[in-house]
């Protein structure tokens, strides 16, 4: 089903629905009038622009479709994979960080990147962490004075 | 005044670090200094404002320097302004020049730097005089111009640009309305009563979406080994270099004010010039040194010229200066034709520290370079978790909000998401600072005009801005245009 539209056609529908969200939700907090223009005045016409623009982007998209443009899937021959583990990792730290504290947080997250980034082995990913939360402990929280979460062990 | 100020023992630290970093990330490929700067700005609000605008200031002059490093050394540009630099910088490196190569992109970019700087002096208080007439229909058509601009010069579909600074537009109106006090989309999200935080927002769309992007493929630096001697240039170098450097400083200077200008298209349209009127053209791409003389002088001069709308207009021409004016506004300063008038230390002295900035630069590209090198060798499987973990710090420290993080990694996916199909976040990034900007310019011209929207074309200088903005808007479509009256007309035949 990906491949009756190309790139292009999917990213402008999205954008046009987007759009027509946009302009729906700005009518509920009042457009006004043009002599009295309410707070919904500029995000309406922003989500009108949106549509419009979109309308137009989907239209030359089909043009390039009839030239021979198809769906060329954005994942293929990278190793998206990396970036959803990265993707993941940092939304486990956000997660994390207030119960486990700054520290083991970073040593943790840091482990886990450096083994994404080049299979290092876990134990060289390991050390790799705990080395960067020494030290981006003592450059941001003891040298800046920077607030930062502290875990159970208060660091 | 200026000198005085940007001589203080606190301002040139602060300028040091600065042009430090701004030359380290901009010597490594996969962090630019829009990321950079959006990463150190938690950090300067604990420093005094002009100090923080100096140290930021420093970081983006200085990526145009270290930019040019890896281009030459590695064939891999820094930064995106030293693209050209990789044609035949790159080229004079294998030839066994890349002394010379490195040398007179250095010198060049000092030159360039400081005739930027002699130009903003001369520009910028005129045109902060002419600023003081700006009323809201103006400020509106200039935001429309700088956004038009900006979309226009992007890579890619206009259209998408376009959509970009409409998302961007709308994503400034987010938060308690000035002008009312009501709240709007907040989402009951409390963090987001004061509007969507541009730190946020620019981390996660070119700091996270960047690294979300390199990790994917496996990049192998293979640096040029080659002796890096001679570094300052021969006389036959400097004759050659001479004219380009100048031609440069001039196109950077002048692109660099325009609103969506930038070092950028300075570098490329400078390296266009120089192959145009060179006598052998021919040459070009295969390591002369005019190709890489001109370039990185442009692009020095257009960030000296960036800062002219900035500073006497309070309109920033690219995404680096809209968020060194959402820094600007967070540290009290009010950067627009006022500022001259009210506050000279700060407008001077952050002219000045420019100035001082640029010697200082020289001083630290020439003789560290092979530091520079060295850095180059680090495994970016090392680097990314280092720049990941400075932007969830930077984020964090601004407002002690987990909020704000998760911000920012939705979007950093966003942004890779951007970056996969092909839209360009740069465009939303100027809208979101400057929405609020022209959401309260337009309501403003419309309750002052009873609603009567000619009040844009009936003032002068607002008319002549639209005007400005139609034309670029209209411009492509004439070859288009032109091929599709030919086509009828030879149906008709």
């Amino acid at each position: 089903m990906f491949s009756r539209l190309n790139n292009d056609q999917w990213s402008s529908l999205f954008w046009f629905i987007c759009g027509l969200v946009f302009c729906i939700a700005s009518i509920s907090h009042g457009v006004g009038e043009l002599n009295n223009p309410g707070i919904g005045f500029t995000p309406f016409w922003a989500g009108f622009a949106i549509s419009a623009f979109s309308v137009i982007g989907f239209v030359k998209s089909a043009l390039k479709q009839r030239e021979g443009v198809r769906w060329q899937s954005p994942l293929k021959g990278v190793m998206w994979w990396r970036a959803l583990l990265t993707a993941g990792a940092l939304i486990a730290y956000a997660f994390l960080l207030p119960s486990l504290g700054f520290a083991l947080c970073t040593a943790l997250c840091v482990s886990v990147l450096i083994r994404i980034g080049k299979f290092y082995r876990w134990p060289v990913a390991i050390v790799g962490g705990i080395v960067t939360a020494f030290a981006t402990y003592g450059l941001f929280v003891a040298l800046l004075k920077v607030q930062l979460p502290r875990g159970p062990w208060g660091f | 005044m200026g000198l005085q100020v940007a001589l203080e023992p606190t301002n040139l630290f602060f300028c040091l670090v600065g042009v430090t970093i701004g030359t380290l990330i901009g010597v490594l490929p996969g962090i630019g200094p829009l990321a950079t700067i959006s990463i150190l700005l938690p950090i300067t609000f604990k420093a005094p404002p002009l100090s923080g605008i100096i140290m930021l200031a420093g970081v983006y002059y200085g990526a145009l320097y270290g930019g040019s490093t890896t281009s030459i050394l590695v064939n891999i540009p820094g930064e995106a302004a030293s693209v050209v630099t990789c044609l035949d910088g790159y080229q004079m490196a294998r030839q066994g020049k890349a002394g010379p190569a490195l040398g007179i992109a250095a010198f060049g970019s000092f030159i360039a730097g400081t005739l930027g700087i002699v130009g903003l002096m001369l520009a910028a208080p005129p045109l902060a005089r002419l600023a003081l007439q700006f009323g809201p229909q103006e400020y509106f058509s200039l935001v429309i111009l700088g956004l038009t601009m900006l979309t226009f010069l992007a890579r890619g579909a206009m259209w998408k640009s376009l959509t970009m600074a409409a998302v961007g537009i709308f994503l400034g109106c987010i938060g308690v309305d000035v002008m009312s006090g009501s709240e709007r989309f907040t989402l009951d999200i409390m963090e987001f009563a004061d509007g969507i935080g541009i730190a946020p927002v620019a981390m996660g769309l070119f700091g996270i979406s960047e690294v979300l992007l390199n990790v994917e493929q496996s990049i192998e630096r293979s640096i040029f080994k080659t002796k890096i001697k001679h570094l300052f240039p021969s006389l036959r170098d400097w004759a050659d270099s001479i004219l380009p450097i100048l031609r440069g400083s001039i196109i950077g200077f002048f692109l660099g004010i325009l609103p969506g200008g930038g070092a950028v298209i300075s570098s490329f349209i400078s390296y266009a010039v120089e192959k145009k009127i060179s006598r052998h053209p021919e040459k070009f791409g295969t390591g002369v040194i005019e190709g890489v003389a001109g370039p990185e002088s442009a692009n020095n001069s257009a960030s000296a010229g960036a800062f002219i709308p900035l500073l006497t207009l309070g309109i920033p021409c690219n995404p680096v200066t809209a968020l060194l004016l959402g820094a600007m506004i967070v540290f009290g300063m009010q950067p627009g034709p006022l500022l001259l008038t009210q506050h000279p230390d700060l407008f001077w002295g952050t002219i000045a520290s420019m100035y001082v900035g640029n010697f200082m630069l020289l001083a630290l590209n020439l003789p560290l370079i092979g530091i520079w090198v060295r850095i180059l060798k680090v495994p970016y499987a090392i680097l990314f978790p280092l720049i990941l973990l400075f932007c969830l710090i930077g984020v964090y420290s601004i407002n002690n909000s987990i909020t704000e993080m998760l911000m920012m990694i939705l979007f950093g996916i966003i942004g890779y998401f951007f970056k996969k199909f092909e839209y360009e976040a740069a465009p939303l990034i100027l809208a979101l600072v400057l929405g609020p900007m022209f959401d309260v310019a337009l309501r403003r011209s419309l309750l002052t005009s009873a609603g009567d929207i000619t009040t844009f074309i009936t003032r002068p200088i607002s008319a002549v801005l639209l005007g400005s903005a139609l034309v670029i808007l209209v411009f492509p479509l004439l070859p288009w245009f032109k091929k599709k009256r030919n086509e009828i007309a030879d149906l008709k035949e």
